[in-house]
């Protein structure tokens, strides 16, 4: 029946030509989308790795104060923090905290390995702030950071760019040729800075007072009940204690909105106008059924006459519907599958074939249910009755 | 073969109520062949339709081959049809995208018989019409014997016990009509084809085994 099917389609060629372009283009339309979709679902999926709630960024910017006044103060500003009942945990970060979209990148090496990483400067209550565990070794101690030694943390695709599959811990990397060794004391798993859609990267958290410039930005992790009142206590009291700087905060949850935004606006509009095209082409599918089944009601009857039962009928015309849609879509397919072979984009290759699979079920789908109803009707016609118009 | 007993047809619209056929009682033996004439509109092709399958009586019984199928559902009659009936319409009603062996192939592809063998048997019938060199054209190519005598094998290739034939030659000059009469007489002759025709050629109907004359829906001889 399929070859009964394919070569009436065949020989009509002409006249299914315009369908068939259609569901082409809806093809690579929808294949467009679903990539996209896949791809930032793929990364959502994947751990962010930090807990963002109740978690408060405070920036400070240095006006003119001099390094001797400035960086007492602020470590009399994290005491001060440290001691309030509303704060559960404090820690210095360099400006590049979760979601705020600043981004400072290094290059790590290992021997003659390396790897392009974000560098996170901070102390030794970060992993207290986001809620991170090591999953080796463990977050730089209280002492290392008082002293000032060289430590890192790196995150896990840090640590398996350096050393591969060797243990991590204890090894001594540099950040520049010839430059000062670090060493390793924890490894974490992810740590998505850029937020829940980013492909999770290489991330190396070093000791702020071993670094040329302390980190002046702090992550203040709240209660759930610190309020308003608690904000605005706190934000005139830590700009009493540094003098000579500006200070700013934000919550993460509000700078997660906006990451989000980011990404989710064009998916939305990609999304819609996908949307509309897919309902253009299911009504422009109902209509070219519908009209051809008008026009077909001889054949129809015809068939019926020759021993063609109700379903069969209906099946007859959905399986043709769904044999034009599977030519165009083939097409799509194999432009399609170019972006995996030749690696355009550098994506995982597994997105292009989950989003052609989800491209052409959707359409097949559509395509079934657009021809359903035109075919229900084709199969109620009444043989005698066409086969006597003449 | 085939037997109607009291049967009557009521075509119902809006406006007005045809009654189609009125109390037809027809019995057609195995190997008969019956011709059925009569003025335009008085019911033959209703008739045939009935006999067909393609339509239903509103009253009285139908049977084909000693069974009555009045509660036959659409799957049976859709068989039964498949099967035991081949049709002959007076406009031919071949589709104009297929092939004249796709065509003729059609009721095979409603039964479960391999490709090969669907092309085999259609090559046979084409060849029992005369038409074996026409294999690939199109309906659009030929005239309109040659489209009817397409028509005919495709009505043949299942080897119906039974053929309806609606005005065959209607449409086709005397000498072409005269070809198409001549191989439905050989059907009926070698393979006991049983074979209803109906037509307003008293010539032709003198051909066949009984006439019937249809005047106003009712059987007048
Ligand atoms: N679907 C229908 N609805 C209403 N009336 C119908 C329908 N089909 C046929 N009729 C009426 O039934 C009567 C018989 O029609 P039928 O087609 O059987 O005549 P016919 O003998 O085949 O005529 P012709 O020789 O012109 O083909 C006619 O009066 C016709 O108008
Ligand atoms: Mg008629």
């Amino acid at each position: 029946m399929i070859k009964h099917l394919i070569k009436l389609i065949w020989n009509k060629k002409r006249s299914n030509f315009l369908l068939t372009t259609e569901i082409f283009v809806s093809f690579l339309v929808l294949f467009g989308v679903m990539s996209l979709m896949f791809y930032n679902y793929g990364n959502y999926s994947e751990p962010l790795g930090y807990q963002y709630e109740n978690v408060w960024a405070v920036y400070y910017s240095r006006q003119d104060a001099p390094d001797s006044v400035y960086y007492p103060a602020l470590d009399r500003a994290r005491q001060y923090l440290a001691g309030q009942q509303e704060v559960e945990a404090v820690s210095f970060t360099s400006y590049n905290t979760p979601y705020s979209q600043t981004t400072m990148r290094w290059n790590a090496s290992y021997e003659g390995r390396s790897v392009t990483s974000e560098m996170i400067a901070v102390d030794e209550d970060y992993g207290r702030a986001l809620d991170i565990e090591a999953k080796e070794g463990r977050w730089m101690s209280p002492a290392e950071v008082a002293t000032a030694e060289r430590v890192v943390v790196l995150n896990r695709q840090a640590a398996e760019a350096l050393f591969g599959q060797e243990p991590a811990l204890g090894k001594m990397i540099t950040f520049e040729e010839g430059g000062l060794a670090w060493k390793v004391v924890g490894v974490l798993g992810n740590f998505k800075l850029g937020g829940e859609f980013q492909v999770p990267k290489a991330v190396i958290f070093l000791n702020h007072k071993a670094h040329d410039h302390r980190a002046d930005a702090m992550l203040v992790k709240v209660k759930p009940t610190a309020g308003a009142a608690f904000e605005s206590s706190m934000l005139k009291e830590l700009s009493r204690i540094v003098k000579g700087a500006n200070i700013e905060l934000s919550y993460l949850t509000g700078q997660r909105r906006t990451q989000h935004a980011f990404t989710k606006v064009p998916m939305i509009l990609a999304g819609t106008i996908c949307g509309f095209l897919l309902l253009n082409v299911g009504l422009g599918l109902f209509g070219v059924l519908w009209f051809a089944i008008r026009k077909r009601r001889e054949e129809i009857g015809l068939r019926r006459a020759l021993g063609a039962t109700h379903t069969g009928i209906l099946r007859h015309f959905v399986g043709e519907a769904a044999v034009i849609a599977s030519f165009g879509m083939l097409v799509g397919l194999f432009f399609a599958l170019q972006l995996p072979l030749l690696d355009v984009f550098g994506l995982d290759k597994q997105v292009y074939f989950q989003a052609a699979a989800a491209s052409v079920l959707f359409l097949l789908l559509l395509v079934v249910v657009c021809a359903f109803y035109p075919s229900r009707q084709a199969a109620r016609i009444q043989p005698a009755r066409v086969l006597h118009e003449e | 073969m085939i037997s109607l007993q009291q049967v009557e047809k009521v075509y119902r619209t809006k406006t007005v109520e045809t009654l189609a056929l009125n109390n037809i009682n027809l019995h057609v033996d195995k190997g008969e062949f019956l011709s059925i004439m009569g003025p335009s509109g008085c019911g033959k092709s209703t008739l045939l339709n009935i006999i067909g399958l393609l339509d239903e009586p509103s009253k009285g019984e139908v049977a084909i081959a000693g069974k009555p199928v009045h509660n036959f559902r659409d799957k049976e009659l859709a068989r039964l049809r498949n099967e035991k009936i081949g049709f002959v319409f007076q406009s031919f009603h071949l589709i104009n995208d297929l092939s004249v062996a796709d065509n003729v192939e059609l009721p095979l592809l409603y039964r479960n018989v391999s490709a090969r063998e669907r092309r085999r048997l259609a090559e046979e019938a084409l060849a029992s019409v005369g038409l074996s060199n026409r294999m690939r054209h199109f309906p659009g190519q030929l005239s309109g014997g040659q489209k009817q005598r397409v028509a005919i094998a495709r009505a043949i290739v299942g080897r119906p016990s039974i053929l309806l034939a609606d005005e065959p030659t209607g449409n086709l000059d005397s000498v072409m009509g005269n070809e198409v009469m001549d191989i439905l007489l050989g059907l009926n002759r070698e393979h006991a084809t049983t074979i209803v025709m109906v037509t307003h050629d008293e010539g032709m109907a003198h051909r066949t085994n009984r006439l019937v004359r249809l005047f106003d829906g009712s059987q007048v001889q």
